[in-house]
């Protein structure tokens, strides 16, 4: 089992680079989302509802594949199937983090905009220094678990031809014939790394200093 | 300055989807005034000092500050919106404390009171911190500068917010029952603490509030609503004992039955 090790552990590289690569569109997407959904403008905020239910609407496995087969016949260029799948899948993700962020955003009751207008705040600072400090704590779990499901939808990048490790997985599967080897170290790096994640996710929470959950 | 009137309502109306709130509401408040509102649930008490605080905007009508109006400016002779800038200039004129305090909960009490006028007014940290010491220590809290809102008693909360508020030094204050949520005990702590302060300043200050012995004591002028219109205006004695309307005789009634 040894000798699969180093395979394995490319692999796995792979799988963080997507995986984060992932997190950092769906951040970004969600983020771009939600500030048009919440925005007063109906021109913003349809195209994001179009989004968000076009990619929660379908599966992921099949977006990839539209990405990587069908997309390439109509852009000028051939994306590698590295960004492709950052893209498709953090695009992915992105549509579950909106509704997740919208959803924290929102929980910060009425009176603390109000507070923030009486005391006139310009729009930036209500947003980063009243509404996001409380909606964050609300948005941590969920991310976390988000985030999680992410690295593990990322297996699915190994059907488009990313060496990822479930991509090295097969092809160790198909030279060495050894099932419960091969697919068991691949299920042991991928508990590790979402625990690591976890973990990283819980620290995050763990810097929230103020007693969360005190409505004031 | 001192011949303007500090607020004025010119034709306001106001509703909500359907409900009409107010409808052509007319009002005009001194500088230095102290006048108090009150009224059955629901009249629109809250609605008046939202529309002057700007969390709400009038469907019609103006309202003025110091004379100028808040909503709208005139370029080329003609009556346009005013400007963003121009709305934050007016609404820094008035100051708000809620019946829930809203003090924001991630912010250490003293943060609560520095943020405004650090991020507002541009104040230098020190200087910020400096005031918000001063009025800690003219609200009583001064040993709780470093205290989490979430471990401070309702009356305590209270305090911090009327300090908060008073840290923009508003030109006018508003106070939208803010001790119904305290027991009464506490409540006439923190009645004692903002009538102090009335008699310490010259804002104009407008009340709304159900204690009616508060109202008598800090009251210039007492306005009686219902259901959107002012239907008693007069001195505390005028309203509250000699009321005209039987509306206002029937409310009072029941509000000294209750307390
Ligand atoms: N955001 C809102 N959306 C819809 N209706 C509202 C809103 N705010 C207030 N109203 C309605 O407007 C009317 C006046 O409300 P307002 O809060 O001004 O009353 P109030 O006199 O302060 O009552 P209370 O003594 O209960 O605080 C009520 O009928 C209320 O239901
Ligand atoms: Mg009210």
């Amino acid at each position: 089992m040894l000798h699969m090790l180093p395979m394995m552990l490319r692999g796995a590289l792979v799988t963080g680079e997507v995986t984060a690569g992932a997190i950092v569109v769906a951040s970004v997407a969600a983020s771009c989302a939600v500030a048009m959904r919440l925005s007063t403008l109906a021109a913003l905020d349809w195209p994001a509802r179009v989004y968000i239910e076009l990619f929660r609407g379908t599966s992921a496995l099949i977006q990839l594949f539209w990405a990587f087969y069908a997309l390439p016949l109509v852009l000028p260029f051939r994306p590698s199937p590295i960004i492709t799948a950052i893209v498709v899948l953090g695009l992915n993700g992105g549509a579950y983090g909106a509704e997740i962020l919208r959803g924290a955003l929102l929980s910060v009751p009425r009176g603390q905009h109000d507070a923030a207008t009486a005391l006139n705040f310009s729009a930036t600072t209500k947003v980063f220094r009243v509404v996001l400090p409380q909606a964050w704590p609300l948005l941590l779990p969920p991310m976390a678990n988000l985030f999680i499901d992410m690295l593990k939808n990322s297996a699915l990048a190994g059907l488009v031809q990313v060496t990822d490790i479930t991509f090295n997985a097969q092809i160790l599967q198909e030279s060495t014939l050894r099932n419960a080897e091969v697919y068991g170290l691949a299920l042991v790096i991928y508990f590790i790394m979402a625990l690591v994640l976890a973990g990283f996710m819980r620290l995050l929470e763990r810097r929230m200093k103020f007693p969360v959950g005190a409505r004031i | 300055m001192n011949h303007k009137a500090s607020i004025e309502f010119a034709n306001i109306h106001k509703s909500y989807q359907r409900t009409v709130v107010l409808e052509n509401l007319n009002l005009t408040v001194a500088p230095g005034e102290h006048v108090v509102i009150i009224g059955p649930s629901g009249s629109g008490k809250s609605t008046i000092l939202r529309l002057l605080m700007t969390l709400e905007k009038p469907d019609s009508g103006e309202i003025l500050i110091e004379g100028e109006s808040v909503w709208h400016t005139t370029r080329d002779g003609r009556n346009v919106d005013a400007s963003p800038a121009h709305i934050r200039r007016m609404r820094g004129k008035v100051g708000m404390v809620f019946q829930h305090f809203n003090l924001f909960p991630h912010l250490r009490v003293l943060q609560n009171i520095t943020e405004a006028p650090i991020r507002v007014m541009g104040m230098p940290r020190s200087q910020a911190v400096r005031r918000a010491t001063d009025l800690l220590d003219r609200v009583g809290l001064a040993d709780k500068a470093e205290a989490w809102p979430a471990e401070l008693s309702g009356g305590q909360k209270q305090r911090v917010a009327i300090a908060r508020a008073l840290a923009l030094q508003p030109r006018i204050m508003l106070f939208d029952e803010i001790t119904s949520a305290l027991d009464p005990e506490i409540a006439g702590q923190v009645l004692q603490l903002v009538l102090d302060l009335a008699k310490q300043t010259e804002m104009t200050m407008l009340f709304v509030t159900h204690q009616m012995r508060f109202a008598r004591q800090i009251a210039d002028r007492v306005l009686f609503f219902d259901r959107g219109r002012i239907i008693e205006n007069g001195t505390p004695e005028q309203v509250l004992d000699h009321p005209q309307q039987p509306r206002t005789r029937e409310f009072l009634n029941n509000v000294f039955q209750a307390s």
